[in-house]
């Protein structure tokens, strides 16, 4: 889903705080990328690999760090990770509404000289 | 050469869409205006779905459109005739809106004098669920011609749906439409969605959403 557009924009951010931090080069790029959040971590990485280029992270790896979709369980109190795309509580079976986690596209940090 | 160091940032990729979004959302929120992203497949009878509710609503509440489309402005000109404000986003080849399209096409309508929204998003059942407009309710169409296991294909979309219309009910028969088996579907990757099963084009159901916009919009405002 759009790729080549968010790489864009982490691109763009990863410029604007290696210039803040006068950095000289960036190595890597670390991404949070929620399995609810639309983005393919495999588009990703090729996105990033041909929108680097010419750029202050034309050397820059990137990593990518996968964030589960985690559903609450009212009934039960708990935390739970649904196993595909019925989320459904392992301990009562009651479909969960509650998703703590899995939507994030975040650029986590960068490693710079 | 310096040491490598590790600069935390922490910031969301989409953060310039969230944050127009925010705006959006502060701005319907003050001047009480409930808005509403309506998303489906492109043909599955959203602008008539659209049309009908503005239609039969116009004497309860004032309504105003933003239609986007990758081409033509045939269904805000279509969603006029209904009586109320359209603004067609023609977005060239972009599949989906994003909050700013959104902030743009508002400057064009007189937010004080509605008290909805109507945000048509471009046909697409992809791209739609990953893009905050600022909206205070998600609409997913699904018409009886797409099948019973679109909810599974499309989870994502799905997940985000406040309200999942099942529209084209008057054809239910002739396409061998399966509905219990929809509607589990529904239930099973959206359980936190109301479910409306409706014909846009006969009006069977419609009145039920209306009672619920209603509803919504008392609880809201």
């Amino acid at each position: 889903m759009h790729e080549v557009g968010l790489i864009q924009q982490v691109i763009d951010l990863v410029e604007d705080y290696a210039e803040r931090e006068h950095a000289g080069v960036i190595r890597s790029v670390k991404m949070r990328v929620g399995d609810l959040s639309g983005a393919v971590p495999d588009s990703l990485t090729f996105a990033f690999g041909i929108v680097r280029r010419d750029t202050v992270a034309k050397d820059a790896e990137l990593i990518i760090e996968r964030e589960p979709v985690i559903c609450f369980c009212c009934g039960c109190d708990k935390e739970f990770m649904p196993s595909g795309a019925v989320y459904e509580c392992p301990i009562c079976g009651t479909l969960s509404v509650q998703i703590m986690s899995g939507r994030s596209l975040q650029v986590v940090s960068i490693e710079v000289d | 050469m310096s040491d490598p160091r590790t600069i935390f940032i922490e910031e969301a990729v989409q953060g310039r869409n969230d944050e127009i979004a925010a705006t959006n959302r502060q701005l319907f929120n003050r001047l009480r205006v409930f808005s509403m992203n309506v998303m489906s497949a492109p043909g599955s009878g959203k602008t008539e779905f659209l049309a009908r509710t503005l239609t039969d609503t116009f004497d309860k509440f004032s309504s105003g459109v933003i239609v986007g489309d990758i081409a033509t402005d045939n269904d805000a000109r279509r969603l006029m005739r209904s009586g109320v404000d359209a603004v067609q986003i023609t977005t060239n080849g972009y599949c989906h809106l994003d909050a700013e399209m959104v902030a743009r096409a508002t400057e064009a309508i007189d937010l004080d004098r509605i008290d909805m929204l109507i945000i048509e998003n471009v046909g697409n059942m992809v791209c739609p669920a990953s893009f905050d407009l600022g909206e205070r309710m998600r609409v997913v169409l699904l018409s009886v011609t797409e099948g019973e296991d679109k909810p599974l294909k499309y989870p994502t979309l799905f997940k985000v749906a406040d309200v999942v219309v099942v529209n084209k009910l008057d054809i239910a028969d002739a396409v061998g439409f399966k509905r219990e088996s929809a509607l589990e579907n529904i239930r099973t990757i959206a359980p936190q969605a109301t479910i409306f099963e409706v014909s846009a084009r006969t009006g069977a159901g419609m009145q039920s959403w209306y009672d619920f916009l209603c509803e919504r919009m008392e609880l809201e405002y």
